[in-house]
């Protein structure tokens, strides 16, 4: 091959760069500063920082910013170059061969490579390790070096989610020297390759630094290079009213997990922004048992669907900061079907109607009868987050359409032997993820209902559904995945098997000095964009 | 003294046996398995833990050591607790006894400066209560009294992070420097306070009647030096009591200050416990308590002897 000559160099390099810039000057008006620190109030201590083997839902906003994958997900379904610059998939989807850049360093200095891959998915799926990420590699077989820079997965079966899983913070690739040396104290002194590196623990606050080597971040995001802040400091202040006293003092620059009552103040003030960003799952759901009376009858789930106000459900305990959920995945889900928009909008007309027609009649308004039988509802749900308001709001909202309702809020185990045993007629769900696959086969596959985490709460054991779930798990042809789950998000709806209140989000207030917030898939945050206006 | 602070010292074990015991029951007894709880947490990720098939339930039960005979793990915790293992934190593998003394120091510092305000206001109310019982002063001192009783600490902290760190802007809402430690101070403090306070107003109302104080007046000494000299000296053997008494609601305190407060230490690491079920961590602050408690109260009865002449100890 001719060497390139320096003048052609030139060219090519203006003509892709030039215009590129341009368009980064039309998008930015104000350019970026490098510089400052970013204080974060955080409600909990980052507990685990080893992504191979616990992510806990604190700890992964943390690891995003420590650890890059090897793809990225920019939008629902679609896959980008992360520490792999490019990758192959079998014709039969047991083979994954990826092909790494060449590029990049641990935060220690040790080159990332075939072997640190390997080390990874061997990690992982050693019993030794204790990984609870042992799901995300699936029906992993082994893992094979082919050069330094390229190494492929062989899997034993087709398993459809695995891209996702990559893209997911679970399947980042950590140093494996200092995990040899550290060993279990690498989770409290992690070593990765992402924008930002470990420093040091003060108390319960995190420091991370810029990683000034640091210069293959994904083409998604607004810049190339190193972070442009100085300094992240992760700060664990539990107590809600504590971290706004905080960020209104200007101790921290922004938080997570505001409190929800004083959202709309925050909207209001010029100096502060509210982010919200909604993610991908299975939105909080009450799914209807269908083996139990009443609720084992279609007419009466569909008059539950149609007697929630579920904007109003959200007005009151999420004070208006949600979206309404009118299917079994939220709005930012791969596949995500948006005809089910076309069940059940809030009638209660249309409830009552449904109710009379199944033979449950109320004189004067009191508890509806079918006989001497009173129309009587049992909801359950255990005590976290919001989930005793939201049954207390929905309970009143039922008992206008003359249910008798009940609604036991306890612990989660006692929660779950009320599952097991099928003593109730709603209960309680919601999830994150990035792929469908989860909650659809975790919530909707027969499978699932005495079996895994007893997450199938509807009782449904249909083949019919079994079979899209089962497509959309194998298949690696997207257009398959997409048909059968949306077929999927159709039948859930005309049978009525969930009620759909709103989808997940996370919602940060910040400093109006914190610029170019940026999140991922899931929600979390990306602070390699972010900069200080100053 | 020294023989009698021996037998006091061997006396608490069995005391330190019998606490450790009974928090291993309660936490065996709760129907919440640790294991299950571990898988439940990571459902948000993106691998569905929840999905932890059997064999990984049991290998991760054998592994925490959860799958032995009960009182096979209580031995065995003894036995390494003896040895200064506390056993490894169920979350993250790290070693108890390190998290809980990494912690300590910044519980030790909130209560010890609880303890001064508590005494601190405690002493001045009480007694500027009891020296004129039914004055002005006695009902002031005495309403700020039943408000410090009757105030939850989790409110009290809340409202003075509202007045102190944003209306004012004197405080930082956070931080462990020393002036973010001083809104703790009187959150701990502010409670244990108002019962020293009325304490010593009864007390000292009582002992003002006595006859040693109406010769000490006899004799012609001054009033202050009558009070604190002569009646307080005696009015404080109850409230020397009390403080130790107090010390573990100090204890409890520093669970709720820590957190609203956003502070480190050993209450909130301990909390964090309770929820998610880490039995050594909660096994290992609750054997920390016990130790802290003892001393204190060992303390105590050392402390009579000191403001008490007649009390000698053999």
């Amino acid at each position: 091959m001719a060497r390139l000559r320096p003048w052609l160099v030139l060219a090519i390099v203006l003509i892709v760069t030039v215009p590129l810039a341009m368009q980064e000057s039309l998008a930015q008006t104000r350019a970026p500063q490098r510089g400052g620190t970013v204080a974060f109030g955080y409600i909990a201590k980052p507990r685990s920082l080893d992504p191979n083997v616990w992510t806990g839902t604190s700890d992964n906003m943390v690891m995003r910013q420590i650890y890059d994958p090897l793809i990225w997900s920019p939008r629902p379904g679609v896959y980008v170059a992360g520490l792999a610059a490019a990758w192959q998939i079998s014709r039969d989807g047991l083979t994954y061969t990826f092909t790494l850049r060449q590029d990049v360093k641990f935060h220690d200095g040790t080159p990332f490579n075939a072997a640190a891959v390997k080390f990874m998915f061997d990690r992982i799926a050693d019993p030794a390790t204790r990984s609870l990420q042992r799901p995300a590699i699936g029906p992993f077989d082994r893992a094979e070096i082919i050069n330094e820079y390229m190494v492929a997965v062989h899997l034993k079966e087709p398993f459809a989610p695995f891209m996702a899983n990559l893209a997911g913070t679970a399947l980042s690739p950590v140093s494996p020297t200092a995990v040899q040396r550290l060993r279990d104290q690498f989770a409290q002194a992690p070593v990765g390759t992402g924008p930002f590196m470990f420093e040091k623990w003060e108390d319960n606050d995190l420091h991370l630094v810029r990683n000034p080597d640091y210069k293959w971040a994904p083409a998604f995001l607004n810049h190339q290079g190193p972070a442009y802040l100085d300094r992240l400091v992760w700060k664990t202040i539990p107590e809600a009213v504590t971290r706004m006293i905080a960020l209104q003092k200007g101790e921290v620059t922004a938080v997570h997990f505001p409190a929800l009552d004083q959202v709309a103040e925050y909207k209001k003030n010029a100096n502060f922004q509210v982010f919200r960003k909604d993610t991908p799952g299975h939105p909080k759901s009450m799914p209807i048992n269908i083996k139990a009376a009443p609720t084992d009858d279609l007419r009466v789930r569909q008059a539950i669907l149609y007697g929630i106000d579920r904007q109003k459900v959200i007005d009151l305990v999420q004070f208006g900061n949600a979206e309404v959920a009118y299917g079994p995945f939220t709005r930012f889900t791969p596949f995500y079907n948006a005809n089910v928009k076309k069940y059940y909008p809030y009638s209660k007309a249309k409830a009552v109607e449904l109710l009379e027609a199944a033979g449950w009649k109320t004189t004067g308004g009191g508890v509806r009868q079918k006989g001497n039988q009173r129309l009587r509802l049992q909801m359950i749900g255990f005590a976290s987050g919001v989930n005793q308001q939201l049954g207390e709001v929905v309970q009143a909202m039922l008992t206008e359409l003359g249910f008798e309702v009940t609604f036991d809020v306890t612990g989660y185990d006692a929660f779950a032997k009320r599952v097991t045993e099928g003593t109730y007629n709603l209960s309680e769900i919601n999830f994150t993820g990035l792929d469908p696959n989860v909650p659809a086969f975790l919530m909707y596959h027969s499978s699932q209902i005495l079996g895994g985490g007893q997450f199938n709460r509807t009782k449904i054991a249909e083949p019919k559904a079994d079979a899209f779930i089962d497509e959309g798990l194998r298949a690696t042809d997207l257009r398959k995945r997409k048909a059968s789950y949306e077929e999927l998000q159709t039948y859930i709806m005309e049978n009525a098997l969930v009620l759909p209140l709103y989808d997940n989000s996370w919602l940060t207030v910040a400093r109006k000095e914190l610029q170019a917030m940026s999140f991922d898939q899931e929600g979390r945050w990306l602070f390699y964009n972010v900069w200080l206006q100053r | 003294m020294q023989r009698y602070l021996a037998r006091r010292l061997i006396q608490t074990i069995p005391v330190l046996l019998g606490v450790s015991l009974a928090v291993f029951l309660m936490l065996h007894a709760l129907p919440v398995d640790p294991v299950r709880m571990l898988a439940m947490e990571a459902t948000t990720g993106t691998a569905p833990t929840t999905e932890v098939s059997d064999e990984m339930y049991q290998s991760l039960r054998r592994q925490l050591g959860l799958d032995r005979p009960l009182p096979e793990q209580f031995v065995r915790f003894v036995w390494k607790a003896v040895h200064g293992d506390f056993g490894k934190s169920f979350r993250n593998n790290r070693s108890v006894g390190e998290m809980l003394f990494e912690q300590l120091p910044h519980t030790l510092r909130l209560a010890l400066a609880g303890l001064s305000v508590m005494l601190a206001m405690g002493l001045v109310l009480g007694v500027a209560a009891g020296q004129r019982p039914n004055s002005w002063l006695d009902t002031a001192s005495m309403t700020v009294a039943i408000f410090g009783v009757s105030m939850p600490i989790f409110w009290l902290g809340l409202m003075l992070l509202y007045v102190f760190a944003l209306w004012l802007n004197l405080l930082p809402a956070v931080g462990t420097g020393p002036a973010a430690l001083l809104l703790p101070a009187i959150t701990l403090g502010f409670q244990g306070s108002a019962i020293i306070a009325r304490l010593t107003r009864s007390s000292l109302v009582e002992v003002m009647h006595s006859e040693y104080v109406r010769t000490a007046r006899a004799k012609g000494l001054r009033d202050r030096r009558v009070v604190l000299r002569h009646a307080l000296r005696n009015a404080l053997i109850p409230v020397v009591t009390v403080v130790g008494l107090q010390f573990g609601g100090l204890l409890s305190g520093a669970v709720v200050t820590e957190t609203v407060f956003a502070r480190p230490g050993v209450g909130r690491l301990a909390l964090q416990g309770v929820i998610e079920r880490d039995f050594p961590l909660v096994q290992g602050f609750v054997l920390l308590a016990g130790v802290a408690y003892v001393c204190s109260n060992l303390l105590v009865d050392v402390f009579y002897a000191v403001i008490d002449p007649r009390i000698r100890y053999a």
